[in-house]
């Protein structure tokens, strides 16, 4: 129990210990460069901001929140289900990779005013910005997963008769799981910057991109840095959840073998 | 010729060059003013410091002015209170915010003297505090917007609720442009430029008193008290040579945007900036001259700013400005 219980903080434990790191840095370079607090404030002073501030604070995380989240889940849909349509189809994946290369390629902030303009002030353009930011590192690492299944498993399964659907739904399917979580990953942590953009290019309701606008408009810097904080609990949340969620899902990744839970166990034969 | 004659050559004229005051001295001699801006760009309020250097008022004062484009709108004041400019311009509210956040910086002179702000219309679409309720209005998140809307909805006898407020960050006047909004807010002298060049036509507008706004300046020039304290003497002159710059540029407002145009050919085109210099330099004089500056000027933006609850309290005038440079 109590080994179980190590192995399970012992990666908390790293996280809290980063965190601490990064804060001491922060304090580090306040006193190393004198700058004044309108210039960057102690982590003290951002947080008693944030605390502060708090129950406004809290209805524009949620508004960011909702943003992302939605945004994010709609991204890695598309981003997944595109994927395996170019990875079966290999003219659609012709046809349509040059397009997702130059769509990254565009700035973000280039598209967000025209999205505004067609999609209006809602939550549409956040979430296709979002979406927009997500989707293609699901789409890449997805293919890499499937352009690297072995050859061998592919023939064994035709071997035995698999059908292309089967081949697929036992054979390709698990072996992009890994890239997929990969891609995943990749987009939890730069969600939340597609909704800030989203929310800064032009919106009917306020969320924490738009109160940083504020904060720095009324010069409060501690404010900008106290949205700063909530937006990067957002960010490191969202790829922590993501990580958790893979390793439930692929448990072959961090063990040799499958928990006690799923562990078949033939019944003792009657004697 | 050999090489080592060639060499002998050379430095013979060198030295006769600088014997005879040839190689510019008078460069060497000026002393750099680094004059950062409102705005990431250029545009065409940036006149009076490109006259300034252009027809030699700054060299004649013997300082060499550099312009810095902040990262953003807001950076102004601290780029000036950690020493990385001299002298800054950027909108009043800023320097109230500044005090109230303990920025050691002050305005050192008006730019302009009275509220060009308003609510803007597509042209021919009735504009009145009257018509107001239920409209899409698009307003920035800068600290002006906000400390002025309140006025317009109350002249309005409107809440916010009255009306659909939309948070833009870039340029509103495409989304009133594109029909995405009802109003636009905006300061006259960028947004009906804009409109005209594009639609020929005049928007419809409620500017300053008629949107209910009080009269107050919108920009000036600022510098950080620590540099005043320093090198007041150095501001003085670029106080004196923009005031000249000013002055030559309000009279030759074509000549001026055309100068503009072609040092910084992105920041619009010539009729866009003939158009937006003039109706920018019609607010600069104001009854008391150029750059002078009163408390009726700034306690009612601080007032405005409390009555928001933007800032705690209104300070005494002398924290918000001085006009030591025009003595």
């Amino acid at each position: 129990m109590n080994t179980r219980f190590g192995a399970a903080a012992g990666p908390f434990l790293i996280w809290v210990v980063a965190m601490v790191l990064i804060l001491v840095a922060w304090q580090l370079l306040v006193w190393a460069t004198g700058l004044p607090p309108y210039v960057i404030p102690p982590p003290a002073l951002a947080f008693s901001t944030l605390l502060d501030n708090w129950p406004r604070l809290s209805v524009l995380t949620g508004q960011t929140l909702y943003e992302t989240a939605i945004g994010y889940l709609l991204g890695a849909v598309i981003g997944f289900l595109l994927a395996l349509a170019m990875g079966q189809i290999r003219v659609v994946q012709r046809l349509v990779m040059p397009a997702l290369i130059i769509s990254q390629a565009v700035p973000i902030v280039a598209i967000a005013a025209p999205l505004v303009i067609i999609f209006g002030f809602g939550i549409t353009p956040k979430l296709i910005i979002v979406a927009w930011i997500v989707f293609f590192p699901v789409v890449v690492n997805v293919l890499d997963g499937l352009a690297s299944v072995d050859r061998d498993m592919l023939n064994l399964a035709r071997l035995m008769g698999g059908g292309s659907l089967r081949t697929f739904a036992i054979v390709k399917l698990p072996a992009c799981i890994g890239p997929l979580f990969s891609g995943l990953k990749i987009g939890a942590t730069y969600a939340v910057t597609g909704a800030v953009i989203g929310e800064w290019t032009a919106s009917s309701k306020q969320g924490l991109g738009t109160y940083l606008l504020t904060a720095n408009a009324q010069m409060n810097t501690a404010g900008v840095y106290a949205a700063m904080l909530l937006l990067t609990v957002i960010g490191v949340g969202s790829f922590l959840l993501v990580f958790g969620l893979e390793v439930l899902m692929t448990p072959w990744r961090s063990r040799s073998t499958a928990p006690a839970w799923a562990q078949w166990k033939p019944s003792q034969p009657a004697s | 010729m050999t090489y080592t004659k060639l060499l002998s050559a050379t430095a013979g004229l060198l030295a006769l060059a600088t014997a005879f005051g040839a190689v510019p001295a008078s460069a060497a001699d000026l002393t750099t003013v680094r004059f950062v801006y409102d705005w990431p760009s250029a545009d065409f309020e940036l006149i009076p410091t490109l006259v300034g250097q252009q027809k030699g008022f700054y060299e004649a004062e013997g300082i060499k002015v550099d312009v810095i484009f902040p990262p953003d709108s807001q950076t102004t004041a601290r780029l000036l209170a950690v020493g990385q400019a001299e002298i800054g311009f950027e909108a009043t509210t800023d320097v109230v915010f500044g005090a109230a956040q303990g920025i050691p910086i002050t305005s050192v002179g008006l730019y302009t003297k009275s509220n060009n702000w308003g609510l803007f219309g597509r042209p021919d679409e009735p504009l009145s505090l009257d018509n107001l309720k239920g409209k899409s209005i698009a307003i920035y998140t800068d600290s002006w917007t906000k400390a002025m809307m309140p006025f317009v909805l109350k002249a309005a006898k409107l809440t916010e609720d009255d009306v659909k407020l939309i948070i833009a960050q870039d340029s509103d006047t495409n989304l009133l442009l594109a029909g995405k909004i009802d109003i636009a807010t905006n300061t006259e002298n960028y947004l009906v430029p804009q409109v005209q060049e594009t639609l020929k036509k005049d928007p419809t507008a409620l500017v300053g008193k008629a949107a209910g706004a009080p009269d107050v300046p919108v920009w000036t020039y600022t510098a950080s008290t620590d540099y005043l304290a320093a090198h007041g003497d150095v501001a003085k002159k670029w106080m004196r040579a923009t005031i000249k710059a000013t002055e030559w540029a309000a009279e030759h407002p074509e000549e001026a945007a055309e100068m503009f145009t072609k040092a910084y050919p992105e920041g619009g085109s010539l009729a866009y900036n003939v158009s937006g210099w003039k109706l920018t330099a019609a607010l600069m004089k104001g009854d008391s001259g150029y750059m002078m500056q009163e408390d009726k000027n700034w306690l009612p933006i601080a007032q405005a700013l409390k009555d928001t609850d933007q800032i705690k309290e209104v300070l005494p005038g002398s924290k918000y400005y001085t006009n030591e440079l025009l003595k």
